[in-house]
């Protein structure tokens, strides 16, 4: 539903960020971005939502039907100046008529902040503000999510509460995704492929496949979950060898 | 409650401080005169004070609502183009870092003849305009790139991005700036009624400079009373506004 060839991409007078990254993403399909600092990853993300312009290359939206975006980022960027139920309608407020009024009190149920519609931003907590950046995202029925380090900024054990909250929002709604990440853990944890890039280029591919109907801690003790890790780190050891 | 009362209390100390070196080292009145004396002609001349106290604050509230105005109005066209904001700044700091007491008498000259009022709004706009430019340009600089980015995804056209963004994002710059200005206004229509002198104008500057050449002491000290409390006035006023607007920021 979303496909990508031969992208590259440079800002004015500067180094090349990318050269020739192809990306496909299915319906429904997570997608993990995995690589080392200034390998290109955010930049990629960028060109495939439509925020950058590729300078070669081009980015294919599905043709069947209107793909709608949802974004988050690494921290919350909500606007401090409004609710929390005014920052859940902002996309439907910016397409316009486009999209069906949501259901804010279920979608703050569905991120377990049911009830804090009036608060505004500075009396939540982290973790609370990240998931209204969530409910936020969703609040525009994506089809595809694109999260850039969506969960760096948080401690571990709330990062592994939003992963298992994650999974469980993409079962119900059937979103797809990609989403950057700096954590191997992550990457094989919450995604059905994962692209290992190096130096602007995808250098290699791995689909965990784990079995979803397992409890969250069996899933991160199954020998699938411990094989993707391990198969991400040899991949991500070769390129930096080929790097350095 | 000790917040409020030790100030006063210093306040009272001082006073007492004041009266007593007067008696001891029989200082003239016409070159210090006792707080009582001071309290004295504030009551007498309560009237005239007051009335030109008003006409003073007209020309602050003038010159700080056309300050607000081509403040943020300048701003805005900073934001919209690099080479406009290239071309017009520099002139801009010119105005600032010149000393207003040195263009007074100009602006009194060109528009004051006819109207001396305009005149004076024209020097407290002068003195407060600058803050409002460069902080409001400030604020409008300061959108978080992530909303940016988000307003983009989901088509946001240039008004939208403007109220929905920029404005709210500069809104706390901009309020800032308001409290520095209120009193920069107030000092630029206080220096442009003493350099007017008896040229028409009929502020507390005035009523202050009266006195002094009448050497009626206590009644300079009485307007000086006013025009430091009306000062007091207009910057806690600003940041009640202040603290209203952005209510959003508070906890809880």
């Amino acid at each position: 539903m979303l496909s990508a060839t031969d992208l590259a991409f440079s800002y004015v007078d500067g180094e090349p960020i990318l050269g020739g990254a192809a990306v496909r993403i299915a319906n429904g399909e997570f997608v993990a971005l995995l690589g080392p600092s200034g390998c290109g990853k955010s930049t990629l993300l960028r060109l495939l939502a439509g925020l950058e312009t590729p300078n070669k290359g081009s980015v294919q939206w599905s043709l069947d039907r209107t793909l709608r975006p949802g974004i988050v980022f690494q921290d919350a960027a909500l606007m401090p100046w409004a609710t929390v139920k005014e920052n859940v309608l902002l996309p439907h407020k910016l397409s316009g008529a486009e999209l069906a009024v949501p259901n804010v009190d279920e979608l703050l149920a569905a991120v377990d902040l049911a009830g804090l519609n009036d608060r505004y931003p500075a009396a939540l907590s982290g973790g609370q503000r990240m998931r209204v950046s969530i409910a936020r995202a969703l609040s525009a029925s994506p089809d595809i999510l694109f999260m850039d380090e969506p969960f760096a900024a948080l401690d571990e054990i709330l990062r592994f509460q939003m992963n298992d909250l994650m999974l469980q929002l993409k079962a119900e709604k059937g979103f797809g995704g990609l989403f950057v990440t700096h954590s191997l853990y992550e990457a094989a944890y919450l995604a059905d492929r994962i692209l290992v890039m190096g130096n602007g280029k995808i250098i290699g591919e791995i689909s965990p496949e784990l079995d979803r109907g397992q409890r969250a801690e069996a899933v991160r003790t199954s020998k699938q979950y411990l094989d993707a890790v391990s198969k991400i780190a040899a991949l991500l050891a070769t390129g930096r060898r080929e790097n350095g | 409650m000790v917040r409020f009362l030790l100030p006063i209390g210093t306040l009272f100390g001082l006073m007492f401080l004041w009266s007593l070196s007067i008696e001891i080292f029989e200082i003239s009145k016409f070159i210090l005169p006792a707080p009582v004396d001071v309290w004295h002609a504030l009551l007498r001349d309560f009237n005239s004070l007051l009335m030109s106290l008003f006409s003073t604050l007209k020309i602050t509230m003038i010159a700080l609502f056309c300050a607000v105005v081509s403040g943020v109005g300048l701003a805005l066209l900073f934001s919209l183009s690099k080479h406009f904001e290239s071309a017009v700044y520099p002139f801009a700091v010119i105005l600032q870092v010149t000393p207003i007491v040195s263009i007074a008498p100009l602006v009194l000259i060109w528009v004051g003849i006819d109207n001396v009022e305009r005149a004076l709004a024209i020097i407290a706009w002068l003195a407060a305009f600058f803050p409002i430019l460069t902080n409001m340009s400030a604020g409008l600089r300061a959108t978080d790139r992530n909303l940016e980015d988000l307003f983009k995804l989901y088509g946001a056209g240039p008004w939208q991005r403007f109220w929905g963004l920029s404005w709210p994002t500069a809104l706390p710059y901009l309020l800032a700036s308001l409290k520095v200005s209120g009193g920069l206004a107030l000092i630029g229509a206080v220096v442009a009624e003493f350099v007017a002198g008896s040229g028409g104008a009929t502020g507390i500057a005035w009523r202050i400079l009266e006195a002094g050449n009448r050497l009626q002491t206590d009644k300079m000290f009485a307007g000086l009373i006013l025009l430091t409390t009306l000062g007091v006035i207009i910057f806690y006023g600003l940041q009640a506004v202040e603290y209203w607007l952005l209510r959003y920021r508070r906890n809880g």
